[in-house]
């Protein structure tokens, strides 16, 4: 119980021992311990989705994740999503349709997507179910139905 | 352009899409300091002391005021009248008074909350109606920073001669950009440069307040824009008051140092939409065509005036909307309050008139028991209509054509008469469908343009790419896409071949701001002109050579890299007078029509957008799909300015300055939208495009007003839409 | 800044009584923004509760048809379990509409309860379901009826030295049911009025209707004097309305007004009442 604890953790499949005040958001750790900024912060207090990462196959905003609870934890950022340099699925349909436009919600929604396509085997046709399962990521430029289409163009590309 | 069926993707989506992309947060220095603005916590007053504590007097802790300031303490803007730090008078809560800065953020809450401040307090005005009744004095004599007039025909004899006359008065709120990244800069020294990176549209506007308030030689200065999060306009005129609180941070310092604005700051005390006060007398003849109007625009500046005067100049100019009327005065105001400066947003002063004069109209339909689109087809601006200025619209105006194809595919007529049959019947919910009509003048007004005179080319390197020059920013309008595309399109060479130079100021060309539509219509225009100079010189020194990459060898071994600027030629048949305001106000207008279908449940008076139609003539679409990207986020954030934006002012300070309580639209909020452009093409803009950012922000308001006013049968003359309102209006009506 | 991470309830407890000062530290949803915020500092000091979810986030029905959720259980969890989705519908409809994806997958039905705030979305469906709560502490473990729970504005009959570890959800006779949330937006949005309601399809039975509302006074509560009025079959509106006003003293702030608050949540009782 001092002003720092010893946390031992993955991140995109590395491991990583760290000391860091216990109460230190996640998303701040991946900003400035770890320099993975591909995540980021919009709010801090969990209502613009920004921050969106997978911790332990659930989708959480990293900002409402405090250090001490981050003991053993498996977690993917944006900087996880794609292999060998290769787009993903869902980064290759958001660029086809033009589901982007000033970045900054980008790596939040798209973690938002990989959770509701790939861990929640989400149903890419119902436009309720996705939209649903990015209400918690605000974008202030798109007007969502880019975005909403990029979902739906996954229906074949996946599993 | 037919035969491109190719996409072009946009080229910054995969460093967007890795996570890749720098924004300045994402920037780490060395030594790095973060900095934090120490602000006003009262709305009036007069600021004696400030000091800070003893005990934090020793622990590096780096401290700005504004005998600091080596300059002139105000931030350059079209009136330089913001300090950039306090020296006495404070006029709105939150007015930066002192900088600070240190390598611990933690520390600098701590020294943050317990700063000694000596203010004494002075009686304030924060409502624009109190400062126009002289509640206290704030400026000049009567608290107005400026008038501004048009005067078109006789308006007063044929407002009195007139078979009918309605008279109105609108008002619109605060509206915030909520960008999803705050406002942020970076400042360090380098080789005796001042280097300054953030999130910015206008780079050169930052060099220009650094020169000023620093008092040193834009030679010295390097303005590098980051990628930027978002904009809307909130990063047009805030930056350069940001850049020069990070550059005396750092110059006295020594050190990097970083300020990132936090959400609840960002919202509570950088630029807002100007609210508005718009007075409107409308005179008729008996068939229902317009005669005269009498437009009073009031729009309240903020606590100084910075830009506000091109703001009430485009509020003015758009006051008539798409309206051909013969006698018109129009008068604009703009009032000084004891809030956070107004500032630029999407639409700069023609959201507010649009809504009014679109609101208007269609309740006057109802009085003239017309129906909304008779009264509109008899008075539309068509091809050859002079507007209030004297302009000619010219032929290529097609908006009889454009609302023709919206109320025939929508079937708006039928669905107006269904809904009344429906409404008569039904008491648990009420069906409307409302119609707007709007218009934006693309680029600066008047001779803005001229005095810009922005520059811009290209560079062909020595390994046969082209490099395009110009200061604009891609703040996710895209417009790098698109310049790369007009360039490609041009020299009729694959998009890969091109690429948009880093902008560093000290060499970049200034390209004038990223504002007012202009970037692909204006800096299109001078990259297309430059490609096709390029393209010409080439063909000059190789005639017999087809082959593109032959050419640029060959002229390359020959003379080396070839860099083309244009600079920028005002059309030499668009004039405008700045006094009496006649002339040529815009090169081009983009129109639009939205129709939408709303349902009203009369238990929680929440208004259901069923569908919404947009129509839009921009002229030629240069990238259907960054058009539509552009078009579809600023109807939400029209949506939002109707519906959900509220942002709750109290005796100058916002209430809700957070994101849980500033409410704009997400995914589940969206309804289906139908986008539609009208083929036409303008004789300005390359390949005749129109500008189009800033135009989707004009038509929600009205049209859903207009859907609420047959759905309920009560005439609303302001927004937000909030269901709290619609029921009291409601309960009123129905007691 | 300090945090103490117990690794079990009994640990947990055994240092609660010597340390009260100490804030219980669950999903952190509404504990995380406080600190950005500077409402909570290096000063205070938590208990992490997370290395107890194994141990609290069960959901079992039991022989007596009641439902015992553990504390710990994530608002996830309660929309995706299939005994809350088929009994408790309330439940299923309150939880659903909390936030968004990532608060529901962090958030905790305790610290749903705990926080106190009258806008908690579950509230209303847990009193009409008329639940309690098991609060634990050192030696001893007490049952306390949820509705006598709150205080008063943000404060609660939870001593500091114990922890709610349970809640024990009672089921409802056939009936009709009533779940509304009104918020500023149709997700991600704090409830500007919260309802649960429930009426007896066997009207003549000692229990046959039961409301409760969030957002409508300092505390979520049942609407007894509503409840009465059902019961003696005076539902005229102004009968109604008159017996809500006792019920109820809503405020204006950021989010609504006191007429919104009043005037929509009789509608939507009264329309609810009159369905036939």
């Amino acid at each position: 119980m001092n002003d720092f604890i010893k946390i031992n953790f993955w991140v995109n499949g590395k491991q990583y021992d760290l000391e860091v005040p216990p109460l230190k958001p996640l998303s701040r750790i991946l900003r400035e311990d770890l320099h993975l900024t591909g995540t980021k912060e919009g709010c801090r207090e969990g209502e613009c989705g920004a921050c969106s990462v997978i911790l332990n196959a659930t989708l959480i905003n990293s900002c409402l994740y405090p250090a001490f609870k981050l003991n053993r934890k498996d977690i993917i950022t944006i900087e996880g999503l794609q292999v060998d340099e290769k787009l993903n699925p869902i980064q290759e349909a958001f660029k086809e349709v033009m589901a982007l436009q000033c970045g900054f919600c980008t790596p939040g929604l798209l973690m938002a997507v990989y959770y509701y396509v790939y861990i929640l085997k989400g149903d890419c046709e119902d436009r309720i179910q996705i939209k649903n399962a990015i209400g918690g990521n605000i974008c202030r430029c798109t007007g969502y139905e880019q975005i909403i289409q990029a979902i739906e163009s996954l229906k074949d590309k996946v599993r | 352009m037919k035969k491109d069926k190719k996409i072009f993707h946009r080229v910054d989506a995969d460093e967007k899409l890795r996570g890749k992309a720098l924004f300045v947060d994402d920037i780490y220095m060395p030594d790095m300091l973060y900095g934090r603005i120490v602000r006003s916590p009262i709305t009036r007053g007069i600021l004696n002391k400030i000091s800070i504590p003893e005990q934090y007097k020793k622990k590096d802790l780096v401290f700005v005021t504004y005998k600091d300031i080596p300059g002139k303490n105000c931030v350059s803007s079209v009136e330089s009248d913001l300090p950039i730090l306090t020296e006495r008078e404070i006029r709105y809560k939150g007015q930066a008074i002192a900088l600070i800065a240190h390598k611990d953020r933690e520390f600098l809450e701590d020294v943050l909350a317990s700063l000694e401040l000596s203010i004494e307090r002075l009686p304030a005005c924060t409502d624009m109606v109190d400062s126009l009744n002289k509640k206290e004095i704030l400026v000049n004599k009567d608290n107005i920073f400026r008038r501004l007039r048009i005067k078109k025909g006789n308006a007063d004899k044929f407002l009195k001669e007139s078979y009918f006359k309605s008279e109105r008065i609108y008002r619109t709120p605060h509206q915030e950009h909520l960008y999803l990244e705050t406002q942020g800069m970076i400042g360090y020294m380098e080789n005796g440069v001042l280097n300054i990176k953030g999130s910015m549209q206008c780079p050169f506007y930052v060099v220009e307040a650094l020169e000023l308030g620093l008092g040193i030689s834009r030679k010295r200065i390097s303005v590098q824009p980051t990628t930027t999060g978002g904009a809307f306009g909130g990063k047009e005129d805030f930056p350069s008051l940001l850049a020069l609180h990070a550059a005396l941070l750092t110059m006295k310092a020594g050190k990097p140092v970083k300020m990132i604005l936090e959400r609840g700051e960002d919202i509570a005390f950088t630029t807002k939409r100007h609210p508005s006060l718009i007075k409107q007398e409308l005179g008729f003849y008996k068939e229902g065509k317009l005669v005269a109007a009498r437009v009073k625009v009031i729009l309240d500046a903020g606590a100084y005036e910075t830009l506000s005067k091109v703001v009430l100049s485009r509020s003015i100019l758009h006051a008539m909307g798409v309206y051909e009327c013969d006698n018109v005065v129009i008068d604009g105001e703009l009032v000084c309050t004891n809030t956070p400066p107004s500032g630029a947003f999407r639409g700069f002063g023609a959201p507010q008139s649009m809504f009014a004069i679109e609101s208007h109209i269609d309740e006057i339909s109802s009085k003239l028991k017309m129906n909304p689109v008779d009264i509109r087809r008899i008075n539309i601006i068509k091809p050859q209509s002079i507007l209030c200025t004297g302009q000619n619209i010219g032929n290529e105006c097609i908006l009889p054509e454009m609302l023709n194809d919206a109320l025939k595919e929508t079937r708006y007529i039928t669905k107006y008469e269904k809904n009344n049959i429906f409404n008569s019947k039904n008491r648990e919910m009420k069906k409307g469908i409302g119609i707007s009509l709007f218009m934006h003048g693309n680029g600066f007004t008047g001779n803005g343009e001229r005095i810009l005179s922005s520059r811009a080319g290209l560079t062909l390197k020595a390994n046969g790419s082209i490099e395009l020059l110009f200061s604009n920013i891609d703040m996710g309008q895209g417009c790098n896409t698109v310049m790369i595309q007009i360039a490609s399109k041009a020299l009729q060479i694959p998009p890969e071949n091109i690429y948009v130079g880093k902008i560093d100021t000290l060499s970049t060309p200034d390209s004038g701001p990223t504002v007012a539509s202009r970037t692909t219509l204006i800096i299109g225009d001078l990259i297309y002109k430059a490609s096709k100079k390029l393209k010409r010189i080439l063909q000059k020194s190789s005639p017999r050579e087809d082959d593109f990459n032959k050419k640029a060898g060959k002229y390359i071994s020959e003379h080396g890299e070839l860099t083309i600027i244009e600079d920028y030629r005002h059309p030499e048949e668009l004039s405008f007078d700045d006094e009496t305001y006649q002339g040529e106000a815009y090169r081009s207008y983009s129109l639009g029509c939205n129709i939408a279908e709303i349902e009203v449940q009369l238990d929680t008076f929440q208004i259901d957008i069923r569908k919404f139609h947009a129509y839009y003539d921009i002229g030629t679409v240069i990238n259907k799909p960054l058009s539509e990207g552009q078009i579809r986020g600023g109807i939400m954030q029209g949506i939002g300015y109707a519906m959900y934006e509220n942002l709750i002012f109290e005796n100058g300070v916002v209430r809700n300055n957070s994101m849980t309580d500033y409410i704009v639209p997400t995914a589940m909020d969206m309804p289906q939208i139908n986008v539609k452009f009208m083929k036409n093409k303008s004789n300005y803009g390359p390949y005749g495009a129109k500008g189009l950012g800033e135009l989707p922000m004009n038509g929600p308001p009205a049209a859903i007003n207009n859907a609420l006013r047959q759905a309920l049968g009560i005439d609303f003359h302001s927004i937000p839409f909030l269901p709290e309102r619609i029921l009291e209006v409601w309960m009123k009506k129905n007691e | 800044m300090k945090v103490f991470i117990p690794k079990s309830l009994q640990e947990a407890v055994s240092f609660l009584k010597e340390n009260q000062n100490f804030i219980p530290f669950a999903g952190g949803t509404d504990l995380m923004p406080l600190l950005a915020k500077g409402v909570l500092s290096k000063k205070n000091s938590f208990i992490d509760l997370n290395n107890l979810t194994e141990e609290l986030s069960f959901i079992n029905l039991q022989e007596d048809g009641n439902l015992w959720i553990g504390s710990l259980a994530t608002i996830r969890k309660l929309c995706e379990n299939h005994i809350i989705a088929e009994h408790f519908p309330l439940i299923a409809a309150s939880a659903i509409n909390i936030g968004s994806v990532q608060i529901r997958n962090l958030a905790t039905i305790g610290g749903n309860i705990a926080n106190a705030s009258p806008a908690a979305d579950l509230i209303p469906a847990l009193l009409v379901h008329d639940s309690s709560l098991i609060l634990t502490s050192d030696k001893k473990t007490r049952q306390i009826d949820l509705k006598d729970y709150y205080v008063s504005y943000k404060r609660t009959s939870r001593k500091p030295y114990e922890l709610i570890t349970g809640i024990i959800v009672k089921p409802l006779e056939q009936g009709r049911i009533l779940f509304r949330k009104i918020g500023n937006r149709k997700n991600l949005s704090l409830s500007k009025i919260v309802v649960s309601s429930y009426i007896a399809k066997e009207f003549e039975t000692k229990d046959p209707c039961r409301f409760a509302a969030g957002s409508v006074k300092e505390i979520p509560a049942r609407l007894f004097n509503l409840e009465e009025s059902v019961i003696n079959r005076r539902i005229s509106e102004s009968e109604l309305r008159n017996a809500l006003l006792r019920d109820i003293s809503p405020i204006n702030d950021v989010r609504s007004t006191c007429i919104y608050r009043t005037e929509v949540l009789l509608r939507v009782i009264r329309k609810f009442i009159e369905w036939k």
